[in-house]
């Protein structure tokens, strides 16, 4: 009795760990298979760009109808890729929250389905979770960590004390970056998606339009980037009435290089307060090349290790939720089948035990 | 006293696309476990429980079903969805047909089954869609056999009071000899009172031959169409399976407003 329960420990301690996980919190469709948290087997990202680059923006309606259609399409050819059969899946795990709570319900609904009809445990998991340990899928990541999340809908540096131990320490008071930056591209005339064109101006551009630096209070990790983007409006605003040319590449560069300096600033101090052993840079904003350079000289200047997973784990996508909910298994903390969406789920309450 | 040798037809039937939460778990035309609930409008929360439950109840195992039947709507977007997404899901891992069943047929034939009635009768459902609009359609039966509606009209989203108005010229337009001896209007009668009044006084009818049964959709009425659905293979393969919106978005609808090209 005693040799079989030590067998069945050694057996566990080394039996590899698949996870099948979905992601509907937006406007992408995405299922994954992940090995042990760390090793991608399979990543398929449905994405609805194209469609929402009529509506100027994502359009929630039509983003949930689009995961009906593909969603269990994803699963299938996930599967039959991975070379594995369903049955030896270990565990389901969907994106709860936070995001768009149609979108989310369809993802969740798929998932709890097949948890219940392939009797596998039910992993629920954060969004923001699922973009931080996305670095875990191209690095180990060393604890205490620190993470700048940077997205369409989220500005956070989150500091890791442990596996699994979240704790937010900074966060925008109104806008998020990705959403800062699709408004100061409306304002400059480019089209939806406008981040990758501010960029783009900005880095092409000589000069910069001074505008204003918001730090907040001393030692607030927070952010605000409302005021930043009245300031463009403004400018943007006065050139038109004096009949002048809009100078957009000028003001791309003076609204990225406000944003990337306190960014870069405010995640580099929490590393130091902090103790961090890596920076992790996480979220579709990660795309950002201003971003990505100053971050990177920063870093180095100060020796900081950074990690910065490539773009197709920045952006949404399974494979991140598949890697954070690996954390979760490895503590045996699974879900129930009466989870639903929550668009404003706390990523502190759902690290582990 | 030979057993019929087809293996016998193990479904279950969903519907969430109005408030109630309707599941049901039947063997052939047999309702083995129902529940039908109104009180929490959880859908997203408690269907997968309860699903589980109500097999239990009925001492079925998932993995002996043969069929799942879902109400397609139309009704509530997400609402759908919820049971849609769910059936397709289910009917994919376990490997077996689900068929698509209108939550208007459903709920008409839920609201019949409830009266006593004899002759010809026409029944509209209507499910409300706000703005005085509802969902519905029209279909005859040949007294309360509600497992046997026709179908006279499709799923759409109307005005009602342009529906009402049709359905009386309709009416009159049907030789005498073909007519309907009475109408039963199913669903959320009580927001559309008023229209169902003036149909009444539209087609000549005289008020008492024009019912209204407030009702919803009942799970076991999703498992009977169902049932016959799957006997007449009329299934649909799970990737396809997809709710009825009966209507474009908003946002496409206004995309393609601005985008109509100029005649
Ligand atoms: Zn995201």
């Amino acid at each position: 009795m005693n040799k079989a329960s030590t067998s069945h420990t050694a057996d566990a301690a080394t039996k590899d760990v698949y996870i099948l996980a979905i992601e509907t919190s937006c406007d992408e469709t995405s299922v994954a298979i992940v090995k042990n948290g760390k090793e991608v087997i399979v990543n398929h990202v449905a994405s609805q760009i194209e469609t929402h680059k009529a509506f100027g923006g994502v359009v929630p309606e039509v983003a949930s109808r689009q995961h009906v259609e593909c969603i269990t399409l994803l699963i299938e050819q996930t599967i039959a890729e991975s070379g594995l059969q369903a049955e030896e899946l270990d565990a389901i795990a969907v994106t709860e929250g936070p995001g768009l709570v149609g979108a989310l319900l369809v993802g969740i609904m798929a998932a709890k389905a097949l948890a219940f009809a392939l009797d596998k445990p039910l992993i629920g998991t954060h969004h923001i979770a699922g973009h931080i340990y996305a670095n875990q899928l191209v690095e180990e990541i060393q604890y205490p960590a620190i993470a700048l999340v940077v997205s369409g809908g989220h500005t956070e540096i989150v500091r890791l004390e442990r596996e699994g131990r979240f704790q937010v320490i900074g966060q925008t008071r109104d806008d998020a970056v990705g959403e800062a930056y699709d408004k100061v591209a409306r304002s400059l005339g480019f089209p939806y998606p406008g981040g990758p064109h501010v960029d783009k101006a900005a880095q092409a551009s000589d000069t910069a339009t001074p505008l204003p630096r918001v730090w907040l209070e001393e030692g607030s990790y927070d952010f605000s980037l409302s005021g930043l983007k009245s300031a463009v409006l403004n400018v943007v605003n006065q050139s038109r009435m004096k009949n002048e040319e809009v100078d957009s590449g000028s003001i791309a560069r003076g609204f990225q290089d406000s944003v990337v300096e306190v960014l870069v600033a405010k995640a580099v101090r929490a590393v130091h307060e902090y103790g961090g052993k890596q920076l992790l840079l996480c979220g579709g904003v990660a795309a950002n090349g201003g971003l990505r350079k100053a971050l990177q000289a920063s870093c180095e200047a100060q020796q900081i290790p950074l990690v910065i997973p490539p773009m197709k784990y920045c952006t949404d996508n399974a494979a991140m939720i598949g890697a954070a909910a690996y954390v979760k298994w490895t503590h045996g903390e699974f879900s129930d089948l009466f989870i639903k969406g929550e668009p404003g789920m706390s990523l502190e309450a759902w690290s582990v035990q | 006293m030979e057993k019929d040798s087809r293996p016998q037809s193990r479904i279950l039937a969903l519907d969430t696309s109005s408030a109630a939460q309707a599941v049901a778990v039947l063997n052939e035309d047999q309702v083995l476990a129902e529940s039908n609930k109104l009180a929490e409008r959880n859908h997203s929360v408690n269907l997968l429980p309860e699903i589980q439950q109500l097999l239990q109840q009925s001492e079925i195992n998932k993995s002996d079903l043969t069929g799942i039947a879902v109400g397609i709507g139309p009704g509530s977007y997400t609402g759908v969805r919820i049971a849609v997404t769910t059936a397709k899901t289910l009917a994919w891992a376990l490997k077996i047909p689900v068929v698509a069943v209108s939550s208007l047929e459903a709920q008409a034939a839920s609201g019949l089954a409830n009266t006593d009635f004899e002759a010809r009768i026409w029944v509209i459902p209507l499910v409300d869609a706000r703005r005085g609009q509802a969902y519905t359609a029209l279909f005859e039966a040949e007294g309360v056999q509600a497992e046997r509606l026709k179908r006279l009209a499709e799923d759409a989203i109307l005005l009602t009071q342009d529906w009402v108005a049709e359905l009386a010229r309709k009416f009159q337009n049907t030789a005498i000899s073909d007519r309907p001896e009475q109408i039963l209007f199913t669903g959320d009668v009580a927001q559309h009172a008023e229209k169902i009044d003036t149909f009444a006084e539209l087609s000549g009818l005289s008020p008492e031959k024009v019912h209204a049964q407030l009702c919803q959709v009942d799970a076991s009425w999703i498992g009977k169409i169902g049932q016959h659905k799957l006997a007449a293979g009329e299934t649909t393969e799970a990737h396809t399976l997809l709710p009825n919106y009966t209507q474009v978005t908003e946002a496409e609808a206004n995309l393609l407003k601005h985008t109509k090209p100029a005649q």
